[in-house]
């Protein structure tokens, strides 16, 4: 929440004139694994991509990486391989009736040329009490108003950290890592949260302008903490930066170990739709 | 250092034995001031002709001098006044006020030099740089908008943090390491508009001093530099007013006496004009918001008799923002009661109240909504101090006292405002602390040549409930948290901080001077970003987060030139600090209970060379010349365990190259010139040296920190002031006409390491990055027009 004041005064501020500018980078030239995929609740394919790290300016899809082993296990043995779909992007599924089982700790282990991977993550509980969304129209906000989501549900006492993605007719819309809305409960922490705003629809794009019987769905997932802290802290580096309120940049802290960069986490998720009607 | 303290004794010992008035010894003392407006001249010189020697007026205008009796020249003197010469007959104490008048041109102003300057060089005091009112004026500014600290940062050792912003650094220091004090109160927030101008009304000011390295005895607190900025008294001798309209604010300023010599006011007040940002903004709904601020400076002072005056003296500004998402309003207030009061003609005393607020408070635009939301941030200082000097004799001056500033600190409370909110009210814990120190320092000629002052302060800091003070690991995870009660003393720093000061006159014209201090910092601000924000909150030292020291050494050379119209020093520092505070990667410093677990602590240094050649007047064609010209050469380096894998990295203000000229050229009585340049290495920042592609954004990968520059800022400004033909008339007015970037350079504000889909219709395409360079002023006219009467 305090994040969205933040923004939202800086774009204020950022007033100024910009111009793109050519500066020489001193450029590492060291490929580094980078590993992101995460389970849910939702009994699916689940998705896990890997690829290597480029110099910065290498304007380019990244380079994949296909000849890995990977296997997602639990802390009760069960293991579930993934196996490579997609060898141009160093995509990786798993089964298509996987899914996650909250409260328990999943190990992602990957292991390549002879090195081996691994990243930890317990997916926490959901307090599955009745959610619903609404739409509340808000014209003064953006040259053609945004449509704000609006949600309705009992927070539980214990401290959680959601992340909110919005669907449009069964399309994802926050699909890339800086659209997610990521928030603690900390300033209403057991509450019921009375129509709080979850989501915002641009209505002068045309990915999220809403028509007469589109259907918005709401995801929530309760995320583990430290992943939260990951799409902070990448969010954060994607952003716009401005000396006011932007502090010195640093590297993304993931949970993968021996020297790759990315995140896998665990966690459960909760769903709510509402239709379009003007 | 235990044993300083007995040497320090025993030598104050010494000066007050010494000091005693014999029969054959008499005092001459009094106020000097200016004769136009009866305001006190700080800092003016008295010269005893047969003796070569003399002394100064202090902060009050106050002197006092203890002579043999006999009959003496005295020389009184200020710069930009005329001087003025009395025979005094001395076979008893005697009160003597004296009033200078204005010099009508600048040639008459350095005629005066001669005896002042002397002094200058005598003054075991150095890296202190002090400015009026009036020069401060002359100096081509931003929106024509003048301001004291974006002349500060014209000096060489003082840089602003960024473009425009009227935070500062000096000798690499963090703009938190400077203490602020208007009328002695502390300002927590020098800045108005996200800090692009300074909170200090420039009409309601007499004078600013900035001690930047050589921190007298009597104040602490503060690692890098004090900026004392004083207040005009008020006219004591008519009501006059001024004024003017520019193109962002409009100033006015009421001033004259109650009671004739005896009692006056000043009262000043400013307002910008709404929406100066506006119109960039790109947001269509301009016309709800809200973007202005206002400040009012008042004072008030009373001479009772003789040997009591009393001043009050007060500011009170808010800066004020709405838009159709957020409102937020912030601001300072102070509040100040002066008591001088003579015990004898030779022991001058001032007692001081302070209270000092700063508070900001930001929320959503709607106010009943169930998520509308306000979120409040608050310090408060009471302080009381009584500060004493001792005109011993003409050898030793004694100056000591005693401070105790009691901080209030509410860090950040959210709470819903809606009727039926959703939000429970979050609170990071309050604190309090108390922080008290005393002083005593003694500046003795030693030989006609020599002169030192040495003074130590000691200072105690507590921190008293209730409170909430969290326990963490090695790992700066919180393990658990401890309460503490009402009025508890759950902490306790203390220091003793040595400050020495020698000056050795080499010649009439040159003297070179030696300074060392050790000053101790136990109050903070959490600000991770180069500009800070008024968000930004102060913190105290506490069990988890140990005082700031520095020790700091400074030599000096200086040489006058041309009957002293030509001033230049060299003076070189090294600087050293301990538990000096950066903040974890990614730290999240606002609305956090635990955020002194945010915090990493190492070393920090720096060092420099600063060259100054200082023109006070050049007769040019039908002309006057003045200005200066700086250089100065510095680093500031960091070491913290948890950052940049524990390798040494440029501090946020390390610019090494830093040059500032600036020149004012008196055409003639109507109108004049006045340019500045200036030239710094860009700021250091930390660059991405690979990419990452996750979640289908590219996350930059680094290496070091700060291991990149911007490049290097330059900038030409220039003004013209044309004074009407009214000189005589009791209405004054003058047109300023400037031009800021005058070449119009687009300087970089900040780099932003931008991403986009290389076909933007294909989800499966590639990431091209560019960097984009945010610069905030081209080329920007102002005019403003001023007027007196």
């Amino acid at each position: 929440m305090k994040n969205i004041f933040i923004i939202t005064l800086s774009a204020m501020i950022t007033a100024g004139c910009s111009e793109r500018v050519d500066i020489d980078l001193n450029e590492e030239g060291q490929k580094r694994l980078v590993v992101y995929g995460f389970i849910t609740t939702d009994t699916m394919a689940h998705s896990l991509q890997l690829t290597y790290t480029a110099d910065y300016f290498f304007n380019a899809r990244p380079e994949p990486v296909p000849g890995a082993k990977a296997k997602i296990t639990d802390d009760l043995g069960n293991t579930e391989p993934l196996t490579l779909t997609d060898p141009q992007k160093g995509i990786y599924h798993t089964s298509g009736d996987f899914f996650a089982v909250e409260e328990r700790t999943y190990t992602l282990s990957i292991e390549l040329e002879g090195e081996r991977y691994t990243a930890e993550s317990s997916c926490p509980a959901f307090s599955r009490t009745p959610m619903h969304i609404d739409l509340k129209y808000q014209p003064d906000w953006g040259k053609e108003g945004f449509y704000e989501i609006r949600c309705y549900y009992q927070d539980p006492p214990t401290t959680e950290f959601y992340m909110f993605n919005i669907y449009k007719n069964g399309t994802l819309l926050t699909d890339s890592l800086s659209e997610k809305i990521i928030t603690d409960d900390v300033l209403y922490n057991g509450n019921y949260t009375n129509g709080i705003g979850v989501g915002y629809l641009d209505q002068s794009k045309e990915k999220e302008k809403l028509h007469p019987g589109d259907v918005i769905t709401f995801q929530a997932g309760n995320i583990p903490e430290k992943y939260a802290q990951f799409i902070w802290e990448a969010q954060a580096e994607i952003q716009f930066s401005t000396p006011l309120f932007s502090g010195p940049p640093a590297n993304v802290k993931g949970n993968i170990t021996n020297g790759a960069i990315g995140y896998f986490a665990a966690y459960p998720t909760a769903y709510a739709s509402t239709t379009y009607t003007p | 250092m235990k044993p300083i303290i007995p040497v320090f004794l025993s030598l104050w010992i010494a000066a007050m034995a010494y000091g005693e008035s014999g029969p054959d010894k008499a005092t001459i003392s009094g106020h000097i001031k200016d004769k136009n407006t009866g305001e006190d001249l700080n800092g003016a010189t008295v010269y005893i002709r047969e003796l070569s020697t003399g002394t100064a007026t202090n902060d009050y205008g106050f002197y006092s001098i203890s002579l043999d009796k006999n009959t003496y020249t005295l020389v009184f003197s200020y710069i930009g006044y005329e001087k003025e010469q009395q025979v005094i007959n001395l076979h008893k104490d005697i009160t003597l006020d004296v009033e200078l008048s204005p010099s009508g041109t600048m040639l008459n102003a350095v005629e005066v030099v001669a005896a002042k300057e002397g002094e200058t060089l005598r003054n075991p005091e150095m890296s202190v740089e002090k400015m009026e009112s009036k020069t401060i004026r002359e100096i081509p500014a931003l929106f024509g908008e003048v301001d004291v600290i974006r002349a500060l940062q014209l000096l060489p050792g003082v840089q602003f943090t960024s473009e425009g912003s009227t935070g500062f650094s000096v000798r690499g220091g963090s703009p938190d390491q400077n203490l602020v004090l208007l009328d002695e109160a502390s300002v927590y927030n020098a800045g108005h508009l996200l800090g692009f101008f300074s909170v200090f009304n420039n009409d309601a000011i007499k004078e600013v001093t900035l001690h930047k390295g050589d921190i007298p005895p009597r104040f602490g607190g503060r690692l890098a530099s004090v900026l004392d900025v004083r207040m005009k008294d008020g006219n004591k001798k008519k009501l006059s007013a001024s004024g003017g309209i520019g193109l962002i604010s409009s100033r006015l300023t009421v001033e004259g006496p109650l009671w004739k010599d005896k009692t006056s006011f000043i009262l000043s007040g400013r307002r910008t004009y709404a929406d100066l940002f506006l119109p960039w903004s790109g947001n269509n709904n301009i016309k709800d918001n809200k973007l202005y601020f206002y400040d009012l400076n008042a004072k008030l002072n009373h001479q009772i008799n003789e040997n009591n005056r009393i001043y009050i003296s007060g500011y009170f500004g808010r800066d004020v923002f709405k838009n159709p998402f957020a409102a937020m309003k912030f601001g300072n207030q102070t509040a100040t009661f002066r008591w001088n009061h003579l015990f004898s003609k030779k022991m001058f005393s001032n007692f001081t109240f302070v209270y000092s607020k700063y508070k900001y408070d930001l929320g959503t635009a709607e106010e009943n909504e169930a998520n509308a939301f306000v979120w409040y941030s608050s310090l408060e200082d009471y302080g009381l101090q009584g500060d004493f000097t001792y005109y011993a004799n003409t050898a030793n001056t004694l100056r000591f006292g005693i401070q105790s500033i009691y901080h209030n600190f509410d860090p950040g409370r959210a709470a819903g405002t809606g009727s039926n909110s959703l939000f429970t009210e979050f609170r990071q814990p309050r604190s309090h602390a108390l922080e008290t120190a005393v002083y005593v320092s003694n500046e003795q000629k030693i030989t006609p040549l020599l002169t030192m002052r040495y003074g130590l302060r000691y200072s105690l800091f507590n921190n008293t409930g209730p409170s909430t003070v969290y326990r963490f690991d090695e790992h700066y995870e919180a393990t658990g948290s401890d309460e503490y009660g009402k009025g508890e003393i759950y902490n306790t720093y203390m220091g003793l901080e040595p400050r020495l000061g020698v000056n050795y006159l080499l010649s009439e014209q040159s003297a070179v001077k030696g300074s060392y201090s050790r000053t101790f910092q136990y109050i903070q601000l959490a600000q991770n970003t180069t500009a800070g924000t008024p968000l930004d909150v102060w913190f105290p030292a506490s069990p988890n987060v140990r005082p700031q020291i520095a020790d700091q050494a400074a030599l000096g050379y200086f040489r006058y030139f041309f009957r002293n119209t030509l001033k230049t020093s060299v003076e070189i520092y090294y600087k050293t600090m301990q538990n000096s505070i950066d903040f974890k990667d990614h730290a999240n410093l606002l609305l956090n209970e635990k955020v002194e677990g945010e915090l990493r602590f190492g070393k920090s240094w720096s060092y420099g060379a600063e060259i100054m050649v200082k023109l006070l007047a050049l007769d040019l064609w039908k002309g006057t010349l003045n200005g200066w010209v700086s250089y100065t050469y510095s680093r500031a380096w960091r070491k913290v365990r948890e950052i940049n894998n524990g390798n040494k990295y440029a501090a946020p203000y390390d610019k090494p190259q830093d040059i500032a000229m600036v020149l004012n050229y008196e055409i003639s009585e109507r109108l004049s010139f006045a340019a500045n340049w200036i030239y710094q290495s860009g700021r250091p920042l930390t660059v991405p040296t690979g990419r990452a592609v996750i979640g289908g954004n590219i996350i930059p990968v680094y290496s070091d920190r700060n291991d990149f520059r911007y490049e290097p800022y330059h900038r030409l400004d220039i003004s013209l002031t044309l004074r009407g033909k009214d000189t005589d008339k009791r209405f004054k007015h003058d047109w300023n006409f400037s031009v800021y970037n005058v070449y119009n350079r687009h300087n970089t504000w900040s780099l932003n390491f931008e991403q986009e889909r290389s076909d933007p219709g294909n989800p499966d395409s590639g990431y091209n990055t560019y960097v984009e360079k945010v610069y905030l002023f081209g080329i920007i006219p102002s005019v403003t027009f001023n007027f007196y009467f």
